[in-house]
């Protein structure tokens, strides 16, 4: 299984935010999207997911079947998205919203048990969503998207792990290395270029609303390539398991 | 899908149903609640059916059917609010959203001016066929009028839509004055005491058929749907991720809602803070998922209309007789709403 991109194009208003952007991945890996602020990884992934509401071209397939015309509910089945900022706009309670993996399609008490297991958020299934944390709420609208997902999926995040602290990152990066052992595609939007490098099997990095690079994470994050694309130095560091690239910190002068 | 079924092998399967929500949990006893709601609604009816123009008293047979007639209307008018209020919540995302944000009661009431005044019925045209008629065309142009302005590249858009509802309550609502100002002076009166809502004693009986297969039909239809409104409390690409039609249920909404609404306003005229406080009181009982929202809102706004109706029957003004009903709804709703305006407040919501 496989998903493939062709010549996608979005559009926000008259802006063109995605421009002929063509690429492949497939199940079983991890990719990160990787850019600069307003560089079209968001509106890529958008739609991707299917959920981009404005004028978009080009073709996203899934398996061979494109994902912007399927009906919502056997999209739901095959996509599982989660958006930059969870938005709960009632007094839902984190196992409600985490039980909307259900709302429209079928999705038993299992289905959420295991999520909230893979997620480990135990202790904030009775609390009020509204009165979780940042990076808490993250949490929880991601075992949504798992307890939605079907192993061998697609799980579209972009930028999950903006408010977790390092213990919460590291149990979320562990369970999607999880997910993409046992067949799926995890494609995840990144600002911390550390974390992709560990995390992810391939990278694609857009650069004004253009695929500037894709490939292993070997060939897209060299620290040239990353320091004319971001303007800041980086160096690889000793990781757990091999080098990864960083941003190099240079001591303040004066 | 999950860790736990990765290392088990387990296979997600298809198995409908997700659970008692955590609501219903932490209540622990939801029969409680439900008991409560059913109880305000008997209490409401029977309080309601035991008070008359003249105070407490048995009915005789010759007034129970004013006393049924009042409790059927109100009890369809109210239970249109409640449901009402829930849909129209869930489409503009905002509990504080009431039915008349889409301007339907002011343009009810400018046509039942208009009508009024060109064909300088008198005082009988009020409980007449005529006066729902006038309601009638003027709840559903002012829906048509705000349906129309509220879209955005052809999708409802609920920000445009609370906007366009405001517009054409105001314009409507000043149109009102000119026309009442027009008025001979004798027929001001009559026009005034439908602007704060009557309950019919002898409700004309196809209109209340109507209302009553109209709230049925939409309470069945939200009850098949009400996990679809719980998942549209999310962002937009968030709901669309979890399956559901964004833009076809917004339409849905946006027209039952007014349709129930407009049905209210033709039954018992402009009648406010029932759509809105009754959701809320749902709410406060069952938690927030729609499943007990939809069904919990329309009996506890008919008990609240019910129970308004009964209220006003038992504290007559010295000198000035019974107070209109939606005079007492609003005594009533002010402060709730005030109340959850200050609990959204301080939730920064």
């Amino acid at each position: 299984m496989s998903l493939a991109i062709e010549s996608m194009c979005v559009w926000h208003g008259s802006r063109a935010a995605v421009r002929e952007v063509t690429v492949q991945a497939s199940a079983g890996s991890i990719v990160a999207v990787i850019g600069r602020n307003g560089s079209g990884k968001s509106s890529l992934v958008r739609a991707v997911a299917g959920v981009h509401g404005g004028r978009r071209s080009g073709t996203v397939s899934w398996c061979g079947r494109d994902i912007a015309r399927l009906h919502a509910v056997d999209r739901a089945r095959c996509v599982a998205y989660v958006a930059q900022r969870p938005v709960v706009a009632a007094d839902f309670t984190a196992r409600q919203v985490i039980e909307l993996a259900g709302a429209v399609i079928p999705r038993s008490a299992v289905h959420v048990d295991l999520a909230i297991d893979a997620l480990g958020v135990h202790e904030l299934v009775d609390r009020p969503f509204a009165a979780l944390s940042g990076g808490e709420q993250q949490r929880v609208v991601l075992a949504r998207a798992f307890a939605q997902h079907e192993l061998g999926g697609l799980l579209v995040l972009d930028e999950p792990f903006s408010a977790m602290d390092l213990a919460e990152q590291h149990r979320v990066a562990g369970a999607l290395q999880c997910l993409a052992g046992a067949g799926s595609l995890v494609l995840i939007v990144l600002h911390d270029l550390a974390l992709a490098d560990a995390l992810a099997h391939e990278v694609w990095w857009m650069d004004g609303g253009q695929l500037r690079s894709s490939g292993s994470r070997e060939t897209v994050l060299r620290e040239e390539a990353l320091a004319e694309g971001f303007g800041v130095a980086f160096e690889r560091v000793d990781g757990s398991l091999r080098p990864i690239v960083a941003p190099r910190c240079d001591p303040l002068t004066g | 899908m999950t860790m736990h079924s990765v290392e088990n092998g387990a296979a997600p399967g298809s198995v409908p149903s997700t659970g008692p929500t955590s609501s219903v949990r932490r209540l622990g006893r939801p029969w409680r609640a439900w008991s409560i709601v059913a109880m305000a609604l008997v209490a409401a009816a029977i309080l309601r059916f035991v008070l008359g123009a003249r105070g407490w008293s048995w009915p005789g047979a010759d007034i129970v059917d004013l006393r049924l007639g009042a409790l059927a209307s109100a009890a369809v008018a109210g239970a249109s609010l409640g449901l009402a209020g829930v849909l129209l919540q869930a489409l503009l995302r905002n509990p504080l959203a009431s039915p008349f944000v889409l301007g339907l009661s002011s343009g009810a009431g400018l046509a039942v001016s208009i009508a009024a005044l060109g064909a300088s019925w008198g005082a009988a045209w009020m409980v007449a066929d005529g006066g729902m008629i006038a309601a009638s065309v003027g709840s559903a142009l002012a829906l048509v009028i705000v349906v129309a302005a509220g879209r955005r590249h052809g999708a409802i858009d609920p920000v445009t839509l609370l906007l366009a509802g405001v517009v054409v309550a105001s314009v409507a609502g000043a149109m009102t004055v000119l026309v009442q100002y027009l008025m001979p002076p004798s027929s001001r009166g009559d026009l005034m005491a439908w602007a704060m809502g009557r309950i019919p004693e002898l409700p004309a009986r196809a209109p209340l058929a109507a209302g009553g297969v109209l709230l049925a039909a939409i309470g069945a239809w939200s009850i098949m749907r009400a996990r679809w409104l719980d998942a549209a409390c999310t962002a937009d690409d968030e709901a669309a991720s979890l399956g559901v039609d964004l833009p076809g249920l917004r339409w849905r909404l946006v027209i039952l809602s007014g349709a129930l609404a407009g049905a209210s306003v033709v039954l018992c005229g402009p009648i406010a803070f029932v759509g809105f406080v009754a959701p809320h009181v749902a709410r406060l009982l069952l938690g927030a998922g729609h499943r007990g929202l939809v069904i919990a809102a329309p009996i506890l706004g008919a008990a609240l209309l019910i129970g308004a109706d009964a209220l006003r029957l038992a504290m007559p003004l010295p000198g000035a007789g019974k107070l209109p009903v939606a005079v007492v709804t609003a005594i009533l709703g002010g402060p709730i709403f005030l109340w959850v305006l200050r609990r959204q407040g301080g939730r920064g919501a």
